[in-house]
């Protein structure tokens, strides 16, 4: 099962209709307000530091309260005040429904349970982030879902090996898809797969074994598999509050010359190690 | 038992091949057609009428959320439900449903699960 949100479970359980989901999160946009609108509302912020904040958001990636306390006008009291009080005044999915008379609180609960037990499989492993990465947590998330897909999908008995930071360009390998992550968070996603992976992994995307496919379908089945990656990674980080996008997905060229990747930059290197070759995934700061 | 007529509208040739497998397996569903970006879908559409449109939502030329928006502005009763990756992302997800999409369906496939709710609609 795929990382979800609970409207979207209860939808595709059948429990609600598309326009009482709608009804739903119509409610909670209009009730859960934003850090800025605390701020205002309680005098510590103009309407105009609220915009200089967001703009500066679009660059950086930091929460709200946080670019606040950087810019000295915010203290840290007054960014936990504000946290706690949204914190306490959030509406969450499931009391909505209940409170619309759109579900029971029996069903609620009954299916919260069975929904977080769902999703209790991408729960965060034991990868650590390399010292002096920027977003430790979130590396790990991408790294710990991306090795959780992996052996999902393929039933691939495979092992992640620590993590590091390098400039060098990666060792030559069968296929590397490359995915561009933005927004809230700016990095290049890159899968390099062994000729046995990724067949493993097509095999996985397609329903179907890949004798006599050809090396095209091969390079079409493991950026579809970048893509379920990716499209989990974002919907785990929206879940945290972090809105990112995802480009589509592009195999990067072996020349004479090597690999044109990271181009001096910082890579982290995560070495992916199993009995069907090596593979690595590849996070370049942006 | 008639076969419903089903259009899919995806970049990846890999997912409209695993589509096609799980839809045609089921022996209920038929594939009548499948574009490779919004603007094909939305042409396809109006030439083939299929009971269902499985939409992917980030493609290039014209996106998932824009093809849904003008199928339903042609046709308010189309039944499309959105197929995507990044189906979990609740923002997506419910501007989806704002333009029209009666469900969606988030990747990796499930072929149980892609038949029961393209059975409900």
């Amino acid at each position: 099962m795929p990382v979800k949100f609970f409207g979207q479970y209860l939808l595709e359980k059948g429990l609600i209709l598309p326009r009482q989901l709608m009804q739903a999160v119509k409610y909670q946009a209009e009730k859960n307000l934003r850090f800025g609108q605390y701020a205002v509302a309680k005098g510590y912020l103009t309407e105009k530091d609220v915009e200089k904040i967001q703009n500066q958001q679009k660059s950086v990636d930091k929460r709200f309260g946080e670019i606040a306390q950087d810019l000295n006008i915010l203290t840290r009291a007054q960014v936990e005040e504000i946290l706690t009080m949204q914190k306490n005044d959030h509406k969450l999915l499931g009391r909505v429904l209940v409170k619309k008379e759109l579900l029971t609180s029996e069903v609620v609960e009954r299916e919260l349970v069975l929904f977080k037990e769902d999703q209790s499989k991408y729960d965060l492993g034991d990868i650590v982030a390399p010292p002096g990465v920027r977003n430790p947590e979130i590396v790990r998330e991408i790294v710990d879902l991306s090795h959780k897909m992996l052996q999902r999908m393929t039933n691939l008995n495979a092992k992640v090996k620590k993590g590091f930071i390098s400039k060098d360009e990666p060792q030559r390998n069968f296929l590397l898809i490359s995915i561009f992550l933005s927004g809230n968070l700016e990095y290049e996603y890159v899968l390099s797969m062994s000729n046995e992976i990724s067949r493993l992994v097509t095999a996985a995307v397609l329903g179907s074994d890949t004798a006599g496919i050809s090396r095209e379908l091969i390079s079409d089945g493991v950026k579809e598999f970048c893509n379920i990656v990716c499209g989990n990674i974002i919907a785990r980080l929206s879940q945290k509050g972090r809105s990112v996008d995802i480009s589509t997905p592009r195999e990067i060229p072996f020349s004479d010359n090597g690999y044109n990747l990271v181009k001096g930059r910082n890579a982290i290197y995560y070495p992916i190690v199993s009995p069907k070759g090596d593979s690595a995934l590849i996070l370049i700061e942006r | 038992m008639n076969k419903k007529k089903v259009l899919l509208v995806d970049d990846s040739a890999a997912t409209i091949h695993q589509m096609r497998k799980i839809l045609e397996d089921s022996g209920m569903f038929e594939v009548v057609g499948h574009g490779k970006n919004g603007a094909e879908g939305v042409q396809l559409y109006t030439s083939l009428k299929p009971d269902i449109v499985c939409m992917d939502l980030m493609m290039p030329v014209m996106d998932g959320l824009q093809a849904i928006r003008t199928i339903t502005s042609i046709d308010k009763s189309a039944k499309i439900v959105v197929v995507s990756s990044a189906a979990g992302v609740g923002d997506k997800t419910t501007e989806a449903i704002r333009f029209g999409a009666k469900n969606i369906i988030a990747k990796p496939l499930e072929a149980e699960n892609v038949i029961e709710i393209l059975n409900k609609l």
